[in-house]
């Protein structure tokens, strides 16, 4: 039988086990750690654990980053020049000006998909780049390597936060912990610091999750989207088309006229109301539905991608997007023809003729 | 005007005639049909009053031997046939309902085509992914019981604390029997976790042989590190991306294995062959008595009935009658018998949770299993038209062919 197959299965994939990370060090005892006072195991930068990351940390100002990341993030691009960084054979520090760096190696690297690990003696750098890969580089192309890669590794991190971490940070954050005052701090590692000492959790991921939400949304005010779906009436009927809206909860465009909610089953058929009544209705009342997330946002801000092999309830759709990296990952993949924001749709009038032609 | 335009009107003006006459006609044999029922009706109304059907019942009573075979042999095929079906639907729902508080997309780990845990690694990677909205990792494995040579599957749950777990009825008894009735000490290299037990649950397909603990205490049970997970629940909002998604991730990394839960949900919804093994078997089981059910009412009616419908004739019954007679005397048997069949079943199944069916279903090792009732009107309705309706149908024909006999001749 099928299911007691796939059982057994579950049963016998669970003898593997996988070693730990390679950047980890046993216990606190074998590195070094140059900070003072409370936070002196977490990163001055992002509040990772040194300890979990510790043969990629380095160290400058009397300060202990988890990454070159980290490192460039805090000098802000400036190449700096007392750098001391873990030689990955001794785990000692040493001059990063005269460490041999190995980029790019198949080993996993900190908060980058581009590792650099630095070692104190050539022997030992050519030893680990023959059995992994990479290049040899020395600390400033390194550092330049770092910054050819900032952006794409802050995109890669900050779509990790919204995702995932931002929830299950505030998710922790109600469940464990009294309230924190975080005015108060002045670093993420301190505010973990805190966090470590009041709230009912003791492993690092979950801490470091309570730490990052804290710092970034309770701290630093940013705001993340909670938008839930445009909720359609089973009544509705498209004002153009005159189909029943609520069969179609993912393509449902809402448009508020005169304190009157409209609906329709697709971005397609809200344009053509829009543009025949563009004086009478305020932009900021219009909303449609993200492909991607089926969630609520503003049409004005939305990305619209034509032409794809995605067909909504009216055939040919304009399909929106919360933003344009996503416009484009679909473009890509639905084999799309072209992207437009609200106003060039409005405003160019062979955009709806095209769209009726394709 | 132009011709064209003529033309069409000319056209339209035919068409609405035509239209117009078919509503008439359909209007009419409407009213027609209306009245010959009416009649019918009426006539039914007449036919069917107090003492005809007294009458009738009191004939069944008389004549019960003949009728108390028929009603056993239709009671057990409707039973079996209704035990069946109840005890698959139940397994049936249970799982569908495992899959749908999962993700949309499962994703399991393989090596050297085994099964093997999900790290972080893989799991930041599909999150990247446009169209995921979250990655939820599960923990969830085997804890080998070397007592007594038993596995329970341990499932993390994380409303619970560090200090104790929840577990189902069978795996309570089987600690009982070693004498762990408060706590229990898992044992792993090294050490031994010591969680009490908080809770029994009865064990349902989803929580047979199945042991609750917080996900750290799962992790370490099942000595997995804290970057790893059974398997990821990846969710997708947009159910057009699901097929997308589950491929992009296997070309991200060619191990992961990544199942749609749709396929999941196929798999479950044929669980079970029907067409063949034990399906087949009762089928053939369930027409064969059906045969000498039907067989063993047509003599019946043949044999010695037959003077009595000549008797009743002489008195004055019509064939219509006759034929009511019979199909009064039917129909409370069929439907005696299905109800309770379905009485019966429902007790088997649910309440003394299907002793020897349960084993052809699941196999052994789950002797203390409690099915989830679920009645599924359709299908019951559909045994219903199976078996009820061709019977009473096989009985009328020989009523009907007894009742236009010669009197005279039947009579000899």
């Amino acid at each position: 039988m099928n299911y007691l197959r796939y059982l057994l299965i579950v049963f016998l994939s669970l003898s593997a086990l996988n070693a730990k990370m390679f950047q980890s060090i046993n216990s606190p005892e074998n590195g070094m750690f140059v900070q003072s006072g409370n936070a002196k195991y977490y990163c001055q930068s992002c509040g990772m654990n040194l300890v979990k990351f510790y043969k990629t940390s380095h160290i400058h100002n009397n300060h202990q980053y988890c990454s070159l990341h980290c490192l460039y993030e805090a000098t802000k691009g400036n190449p700096p020049k007392d750098v001391k960084v873990v030689d990955v054979t001794s785990l000692k520090f040493i001059d990063a000006n005269n460490a041999y760096y190995v980029a790019g190696s198949d080993i996993k690297g900190t908060m980058t998909r581009n590792s650099k690990y630095a070692f104190k003696n050539l022997k030992d750098a050519e030893k680990f780049r023959k059995k992994n890969g990479g290049k040899n580089v020395n600390f400033s192309e390194a550092y330049a390597i770092a910054g050819e890669d900032f952006q794409k590794d802050l995109k890669m991190i900050q779509i990790k936060k919204e995702k995932k971490i931002y929830k299950v940070g505030e998710k922790l954050y109600k469940k464990k912990c009294p309230s924190i005052d975080v005015v108060k701090f002045n670093s993420i590692a301190e505010l973990k610091f805190k966090a470590k000492e009041v709230c009912k959790v003791k492993k690092d991921k979950p801490l470091q999750a309570i730490a990052i939400y804290l710092w970034d949304i309770e701290k630093k005010g940013k705001k993340v989207q909670k938008n839930g779906s445009i909720s359609v009436p089973k009544n509705a009927k498209c004002p153009v088309c005159g189909m029943f809206v609520y069969k179609y909860p993912k393509w449902a465009a809402l448009i508020e006229e005169d304190g009157k909610k409209l609906y329709f089953d697709g971005v397609k058929d809200m344009f053509k109301y829009y543009i025949s009544k563009k004086e009478k209705i305020n932009i900021e009342d219009i909303y449609v539905t993200d492909y991607f997330s089926s969630k609520k946002i503003k049409a004005k801000y939305a990305y619209y991608v034509m032409g794809s092999n995605v067909y909504g309830p009216m055939g040919n759709e304009l399909i929106p997007f919360r933003s344009e990296l996503d416009a484009n990952a679909f473009k890509k993949d639905h084999f799309g023809i072209k992207i437009f924001a609200f106003l060039q749709i409005v405003e160019d009038k062979d955009v709806m003729k095209d769209l009726e032609e394709l | 005007m132009k011709n064209e335009d003529i033309g069409i009107k000319i056209l339209t003006k035919m068409l609405m005639k035509l239209v117009y006459k078919i509503y008439f006609l359909l209007r009419k044999t409407l009213y027609a049909s209306l009245k010959i029922a009416n009649k019918q009706y009426k006539q039914l109304r007449s036919d069917l009053n107090k003492n005809f059907v007294d009458f009738s019942v009191r004939l069944l009573i008389k004549e019960k031997k003949d009728y108390i075979f028929s009603f056993f042999i239709f009671t057990f095929i409707v039973f079996i046939i209704t035990s069946v079906l109840f005890v698959s639907n139940s397994v049936k729902r249970d799982l569908l309902l495992s899959v749908q508080n999962g993700g949309e997309v499962i994703v399991k780990n393989s090596k050297s085509g085994r099964y093997t845990s999900a790290t972080d690694e893989e799991m930041d990677d599909i999150l990247q992914i446009n169209g995921v909205e979250d990655v939820i990792g599960m923990v969830d494995g085997y804890y080998n019981f070397t007592q007594d040579r038993r596995v329970f599957h341990i499932v993390a749950d994380n409303d619970l604390n560090d200090t104790s777990m929840i577990i189902s009825d069978d795996v309570a008894r089987e600690l009982k029997s070693f004498k762990y009735e408060k706590e229990f000490n898992f044992l792993v290299k090294d050490k031994a976790i010591t969680l009490n037990i908080d809770k029994i649950l009865e064990s349902t397909i989803l929580t047979n042989n199945t042991i609750f603990v917080n996900s750290d205490n799962a992790r370490e049970i099942l000595e997995m590190d804290e970057d790893e997970y059974s398997f990821l629940n990846v969710i997708v909002p947009n159910k057009d991306e699901i097929e997308n998604i589950a491929l992009k991730i296997a070309r991200l990394y060619p191990n992961l294995i990544a199942i749609p839960d749709y396929e999941l949900k196929s798999d479950y919804e044929h669980l079970y062959y029907y067409k063949g093994g034990i399906f087949m078997i009762l089928y053939i089981v369930s027409l064969v008595s059906f045969f000498i059910l039907l067989k063993n009412q047509i003599s019946a009616i043949y044999g010695s009935r037959r003077k009595e419908i000549a008797i009743l004739r002489s008195m004055g019954f019509s064939i219509r009658d006759i034929i009511l007679v019979k199909f009064i005397q039917n129909s409370i048997v069929a439907f005696a018998a299905y109800f309770a069949a379905i009485f019966l079943s429902y007790l088997y199944v649910f309440v003394l949770d299907a002793p020897l069916l349960r084993n052809i279903f699941l196999g052994s090792g789950v002797e203390d299993i409690v099915f989830t009732p679920v009645v599924d009107i359709k299908m019951l309705f559909l045994v219903f038209v199976f078996t009820v309706v061709p019977y009473l149908a096989a009985i009328l024909i020989p009523s009907w062919r007894l009742a236009i006999e010669d009197v005279s001749e039947a009579m000899k």
